[in-house]
C-alpha cells in the first residue's frame, strides 16, 4: 500500500477534477480505510465546493468597443496611408498658394483623393486673395471630413440594417412556427398529464428562448445602444433613428418573444 | 436535457443549430472572430456581450476592486480588439482572451505599493450599496466578499490558477498553455493555494 502522502496528490487532482477512472477508484478504497484522508479529501473538496459557490456579479455596465476606439485599431499601412494623404494635401495646398501669391496671375487645378480643389482664376489676372484661399481649403478640408463621416453613417446603417433583417428572419422563419408547435405540444401534455413529455418540452422551449435571447435579443440591445449614441451625435438623418429603433422593438416586444419564456 | 429523435429532426428540418452545443458555439465565435478581425466593431461587440461577465468577474477577483476591475476589462478588450490580428485561432479564442487578462491583471497588481490593502477587502462592505430589501442580495455580497478576501490573501500566481482552474474551469493543459507555464508549476501553484483556502474558506461554513 502506497503511503498516505502519495494519496494527498491524487486527492488534490481529484478536488481539481483531473483523476483518471482507475486512480479514482484506488482512492476511494485508500479513503475508506483511512479516516485522515478521508477528512483531508473532505476538507479540500469543501474548500473547492465554496469557491465555486461564488455568485457571479453583473457587470456594472457594458464594455463595447466604439468606432472612436476601432480608429485607432486600423492596420498601420492604412493608418500611416491615411496621414499621407492628409499631410500631401496640406504640402500641395500650401505650395500651391505659395506659387500663386509670388508667381504671374495663374489658375491652379489639383486634386486630394477624389476632390479637386482649384486656386486663382485665369479669368482675373490679379494676385490671389489670401482670405478667398484660406475660405478654399477650409472647404477642401470640410469636403474631406464630411464624406468621410457620410461613409461612417452609411456602413452603420448597412451594418444596423443587416442585422436587424437576420434577427427577423430568424425569428419569423424558425422560431415563431418551431415554439407554435412546441407549445401546442406542451398544452396538450400539460392536459393528458405526461410529465416526462411536458419537461422534455419546457427544456426545449427555453433552450430556443435562451438561443435567441443570447444572441439577437443581445444584438438588439447593442443596436438600441448605437442607436442611442447616433443619436446623441445627431449622425443619422431626422427620423432614421426613430425608424430603426421602432424595428428593434417590434423584434424585441412581441408576443411570441421567446424572451419571456423561462 | 434529452431531445427526442422526433425534436432533434424537427431541429434540423428548420435549419436549427443549438448553441448549447460546443461546436455551434466555436462556429459562431470564429465567425465574430472573422469578421471582428476584419474591422467591424459589431462583431467584436458580440464577442464582449458574450464574455464580458466572465472576463469583470474574473478581474474583480484578481484585483479586488469593482473600480479598477471594471477600468480593466475595458482596457483587455480594447487590446484584444487591437491585437486581434495577432490571433491565429491556432489555440481557442477564450485561451487567448484569459492570456491578455492576465497579464492585464498581473500588471495592475505589480503597479500597487506593497502591503497595501483595497478597503473594499474588507467583508460587509459591498452590502451596503446593496438594497437592504433583498436578503439574497445581501448573503450573496457577503459571500463574494469573503471569497474575495481570502483570494487576496494568495499570491498573484496562486490566485491566477485557482481562478483559471475553479472559476472559469479550464483543465491543467489549457492553463500551462495560457500562463506559458509547465503543467507541474501549475500543479504545485494550485496545490499551495487549496491548502491556503481550505483553512480560511472554513469559516464560511459556519457563517453562511
Amino acid at each position: 500500500m502506497k503511503a498516505c502522502e502519495n494519496y494527498h496528490l491524487l486527492i488534490r487532482d481529484q478536488v481539481a477534477g483531473e483523476l483518471s477512472p482507475d486512480a479514482a477508484d484506488e482512492l476511494a478504497r485508500h479513503l475508506e480505510e483511512c479516516p485522515a484522508c478521508h477528512l483531508e479529501a473532505a476538507e479540500l473538496e469543501q474548500a473547492a465546493h465554496n469557491l465555486r459557490r461564488y455568485p457571479e456579479e453583473p457587470p456594472p455596465r457594458h464594455f463595447f468597443v466604439y468606432e472612436d476606439s476601432s480608429q485607432r485599431t486600423r492596420s498601420f499601412w492604412s493608418a500611416w496611408s491615411r496621414r499621407w494623404q492628409w499631410a500631401a494635401a496640406a504640402v500641395v495646398l500650401a505650395a500651391a498658394a505659395f506659387a500663386v501669391w509670388l508667381g504671374p496671375p495663374m489658375e491652379l487645378r489639383f486634386t486630394v483623393g477624389s476632390y479637386t480643389v482649384s486656386l486663382g482664376d485665369v479669368g482675373h489676372p490679379s494676385q490671389p486673395d489670401p482670405k478667398r484661399l484660406q475660405e478654399e481649403l477650409a472647404a477642401a478640408m470640410r469636403t474631406l471630413i464630411q464624406d468621410e463621416l457620410r461613409t461612417r453613417d452609411a456602413l452603420q446603417d448597412q451594418s444596423i440594417q443587416a442585422r436587424i433583417a437576420e434577427a427577423e428572419i430568424l425569428r419569423s422563419r424558425s422560431i415563431e412556427p418551431r415554439l407554435e408547435q412546441l407549445e401546442q405540444r406542451l398544452t396538450q401534455s400539460i392536459r393528458e398529464g405526461d410529465q416526462t413529455t411536458r419537461e422534455r418540452l419546457e427544456g426545449a422551449l427555453n433552450r430556443l428562448g435562451w438561443t435567441f435571447v443570447s444572441v439577437h435579443q443581445d444584438d438588439m440591445r447593442l443596436i438600441r445602444e448605437e442607436l442611442r449614441r447616433a443619436a446623441e451625435l445627431d449622425r443619422f438623418q431626422v427620423g432614421r433613428t426613430t425608424a430603426l429603433m421602432a424595428q428593434v422593438s417590434r423584434i424585441t416586444e412581441t408576443r411570441s418573444d421567446p424572451g419571456g419564456i423561462q | 436535457m434529452e431531445t427526442s429523435p422526433e425534436e432533434a429532426t424537427l431541429e434540423q428540418s428548420l435549419g436549427w443549430r443549438r448553441t448549447g452545443e460546443a461546436s455551434a458555439e466555436c462556429d459562431q465565435e470564429a465567425f465574430w472572430v472573422g469578421a471582428a478581425r476584419n474591422g467591424d466593431p459589431q462583431a467584436f461587440n458580440r464577442l464582449v456581450l458574450k464574455w464580458e461577465s466572465r472576463i469583470y468577474n474574473l478581474a474583480l477577483r484578481m484585483l479586488n476592486d469593482p473600480d479598477e476591475a471594471a477600468e480593466t476589462t475595458q482596457e483587455i478588450f480594447l487590446q484584444a480588439f487591437r491585437s486581434l490580428h495577432a490571433f491565429q485561432g491556432h489555440s481557442r479564442f477564450s485561451t487567448w482572451l484569459y492570456r491578455i487578462t492576465v497579464n492585464r491583471c498581473v500588471t495592475r497588481l505589480r503597479r500597487r505599493p506593497p502591503l497595501v490593502q483595497r478597503i473594499d477587502a474588507m467583508p460587509g462592505l459591498e452590502q451596503l450599496t446593496t438594497d437592504n430589501s433583498q436578503e439574497s442580495e445581501l448573503l450573496a455580497g457577503e459571500l463574494r466578499a469573503k471569497i474575495r478576501t481570502s483570494l487576496a490573501a494568495l499570491s498573484p500566481q496562486q490566485r491566477i490558477v485557482i481562478e483559471l482552474k475553479f472559476f472559469q474551469e479550464e483543465t491543467f493543459a489549457s492553463i500551462a498553455e495560457i500562463l506559458g507555464l509547465p503543467m507541474s508549476t501549475i500543479k504545485s501553484r494550485l496545490y499551495t493555494a487549496l491548502d491556503l483556502l481550505k483553512v480560511r474558506l472554513r469559516s464560511l461554513e459556519h457563517q453562511l
